[in-house]
């Protein structure tokens, strides 16, 4: 996730992120899309400048998640200024995969310099490399913020093309190792409206999270938990009560958490930071596993 | 408190048990009290205690009916004991039986009594149905109204909903769980095989058979309602058949089976505890003498603690405190709630890790020769009516050193709420 300057022959600037109806009408069109074997991805990146760390919508995605106000910016927020950029690259034209169908594997987030409410950041996406999984093909996308010349966070999402053969690249790095965490961290409901508020904040609209008939047309019984929400849910849970100046934070994502339903957060402390489990309200299923670390402000 | 010159031994003369029942089958129509009156009686009868007044009796129920205020007491007017016997109940969990114990012990130790009876007795099958709590509040409501309207106004409030009765249920208050819930977490933590845990299965059966089958068991268990033997024993019991059982807690990826957990279990144990003086005076046999007894609890919700683990913490604490090391045995009754969390408690005890930052130890208690462990069977085959236990483990290890002549045995049980009671007999 080093610069990006030494591919600036590829970096396409936009003027503003794109809007949900397009990325809506992408994502139906993508779905005429076959994959492609051996896979390609496109160098292109995708940059916007002065995207601001709105305070309202910061407010809005604090609530929706469980941080308190005194927790400041937090450190998955930017996250939602980099999801439109995504699903643009995710629809540049060499890209071979439809939208619908990805499932998230795992995300990381670094952040480098504490976020301050209001200011504005250049915000930057691209692919990483390709990533060998057992049912199919994997791929990262990776998200760059910079204030001035300085990156300030960044982050990594790991998704999978079910069903590729011969899928290439390393194989996706395993989940944080580490001992079963039994410290309860949190509990807490995951109520059927959570899909289409977070979709409305994150601007995540994926039927699979936000209605019930798209859910069973996608093959879930019942609409599904945002993978992102859930890991800022963790995060709220786990992170200082006060504003952070760095953080990381590393989660793979495992069983869908259907909605309605509820959740139980599991935390134990390691020298490696904080490793954690979000389980379903019977602590059977995992939902996701993750390592946090974290420097107050 | 000391009403002696000083501390006494504790002596256990002799225990006395039903046949431990699977919910829901010999013992369905019986209560509480016909069980704990049931074993109590054979005790009496036993060492012809009949009109004897004894210091106290002491035992408990973890499913207890709201009208059984005076479980014990009560039990003790159906026995042919004097009716002059004080009794108390208790409540720990499962590790309520061992507490009774440790308390009548207590008492004798300081010379406040010379003798007493300590036990427990469970039922689920005759569990207590409680009236929903939105009716319970709703009928307390209109009890409290003044007039007549404020009556009318109280029941206003009733629902369909509120006469869905409320269950008893086996899960932690604080985090929802159940008991198998929790232990598959454990047993995640601890890496514990399903093979381990379901050897230590057919273990149990294996050696609670043979014990039966040898008559180690004949001064210990007495037939009550059709059974002898305990109904949960499967003395064939087919390795086989059990690796196939899918798990019960955790459907996908669990360890936890229901051959390798206890069973719901109904029944009843009690123990006769004396002075060497009280015994001796009656002619009746001194099988080993209660030494020490301790307590601990984790905090399990938000310790990064396994739910069923406070024996880990209790057994080297009572150890250090008599100067003893955990392989200074000849006996290890571990309570065997599931055999995951008999493995947790064995593998946390080799772990030189946990010991340091959990038990402040700089060495780990160490490894016990699994030989010596649960010789005569566990709770995976005996059953588990949870206050019950205590009562049918100490009287068990109690005989065993009698048998042997001399011994130690180190007592083990874990119970909900993150506790767990343990103690030392020996002779």
């Amino acid at each position: 996730m080093s610069a990006m300057s030494d591919r600036d022959n590829n970096v396409r600037v936009l003027s503003a992120p794109p809007s949900a109806r397009d990325s809506m009408l992408g994502g139906l069109q993508s779905l005429r899309r076959r994959a492609s074997v051996p896979l390609v991805l496109p160098d292109t990146v995708l940059q916007l400048d002065r995207q601001r760390l709105e305070p309202r919508r910061i407010a809005a995605y604090a609530k929706l998640c469980g941080f308190s106000p005194d927790q400041g910016v937090p450190a998955t927020f930017p996250h939602m200024l980099g999801f439109p950029l995504h699903m643009a690259l995710l629809l540049e034209p060499a890209f071979p995969y439809p939208l619908i169908g990805l499932v998230h594997l795992a995300n990381t987030i670094r952040q480098h310099e504490a976020l301050r409410a209001g200011e504005t950041l250049d915000v930057a996406v691209r692919f990483g490399e390709p990533l060998h999984h057992d049912k199919g093909q994997a791929f990262t996308v990776l998200t760059e913020m910079r204030r001035g010349g300085d990156t300030v966070w960044e982050s990594g999402s790991t998704y999978l093309r079910l069903g590729v053969r011969q899928a290439e690249g390393q194989p996706v790095p395993p989940p944080p190792v580490g001992p079963q965490p039994l410290a309860v961290a949190g509990r807490w409901r995951q109520p059927r409206s959570i899909g289409p508020r977070y979709a409305a904040v994150s601007g995540d609209r994926n039927p699979i999270h936000t209605s019930r008939l798209g859910a069973r047309l996608l093959g879930f019984r019942s609409p599904i938990a945002h993978g992102m929400w859930m890991l800022a849910k963790s995060a709220a849970a786990l992170l200082p009560e006060t504003p952070v100046r760095t953080a990381e934070i590393e989660v793979a994502f495992r069983a869908p958490a259907f909605l309605p339903g509820s959740a139980l957060l599991l935390a134990t402390q390691r020298q490696t930071g904080t490793l954690f489990e979000l389980r379903n309200g019977r602590a059977e299923q995992l939902h996701l596993r993750g390592l946090l670390r974290a420097e107050a402000a | 408190m000391l009403s002696a010159a000083a501390p006494r031994r504790v002596a256990i003369i002799g225990g006395s048990r039903i046949p431990f029942a699977r919910a829901n089958t010999a013992y369905a129509e019986l209560s509480n009290s016909d069980m704990l009156a049931g074993a109590l009686q054979a005790l009496v009868d036993r060492f012809d205690l009949h009109g004897q007044r004894l210091g106290e009796v002491v035992a408990g129920a973890v499913l207890k009916h709201a009208r059984d205020i005076n479980l014990t007491r009560e039990c003790v007017f159906s026995t042919t004991l004097s009716h002059e016997t004080p009794a108390y109940d208790i409540q720990q969990a499962c590790g309520t039986g061992l507490e009774a114990a440790i308390l009548v012990a207590n008492k004798i130790a300081l010379g406040q009594i010379d003798c007493g009876i300590a036990g427990g007795v469970d039922t689920v099958s005759d569990a207590p149905i409680a009236l929903n709590d939105g009716l319970r509040k709703t009928l307390l409501r209109a009890g409290r109204a003044r007039s007549v309207g404020g009556r009318i106004a109280a029941f206003g409030g009733a629902r369909p909903s509120m006469l869905k009765p409320e269950l008893p249920r086996n899960a932690e208050i604080r985090t929802g769980l159940s008991m198998g819930e929790h232990c598959e977490l454990m047993a995640r933590r601890w890496n514990i095989a399903r093979a381990d845990q379901d050897a230590l299965a057919v273990a149990s059966h294996r050696n609670l058979h043979a014990a039966y089958e040898a008559g180690y068991l004949n001064s210990l268990v007495v037939p009550f309602e059709g059974l002898s033997r305990d109904n949960n024993l499967r003395p064939d019991i087919d390795p086989g058949k059990i690796a196939a059982m899918k798990p019960v807690f955790d459907r996908r990826a669990g360890t936890l089976t229901a051959a390798n957990s206890t069973p719901l279990t109904d029944g009843a144990a009690v123990v006769l505890l004396a002075s060497e003086d009280w015994a001796r005076e009656r002619g009746l046999p001194i099988l080993a003498y209660l030494r020490a007894g301790e307590a601990a609890a984790v905090d399990f919700v938000r310790g990064d603690e396994g739910l069923l683990m406070a024996p880990v913490h209790a057994v080297p604490r009572m150890l250090s405190k008599l100067g003893l090391s955990l392989q200074d045995f000849d006996f290890y009754e571990i309570h065997e709630a599931f055999a995951a969390q008999v493995l947790c408690t064995l593998a946390a005890w080799e772990d030189a890790e946990y010991a340091r930052e959990r038990l402040g130890l700089a060495e780990p208690p160490g490894a016990i020769d699994r030989a010596k462990m649960n010789m005569w069977g566990g709770s995976l085959a005996t059953g588990h009516p949870f206050a019950a236990t205590g009562g049918r483990i100490l009287a068990s290890l109690a005989t065993m050193i009698d048998r042997r002549g001399s011994g130690r045995g180190l007592i083990s049980v874990c119970a909900a709420a993150g506790q767990g009671v343990v103690a030392v007999i020996e002779k």
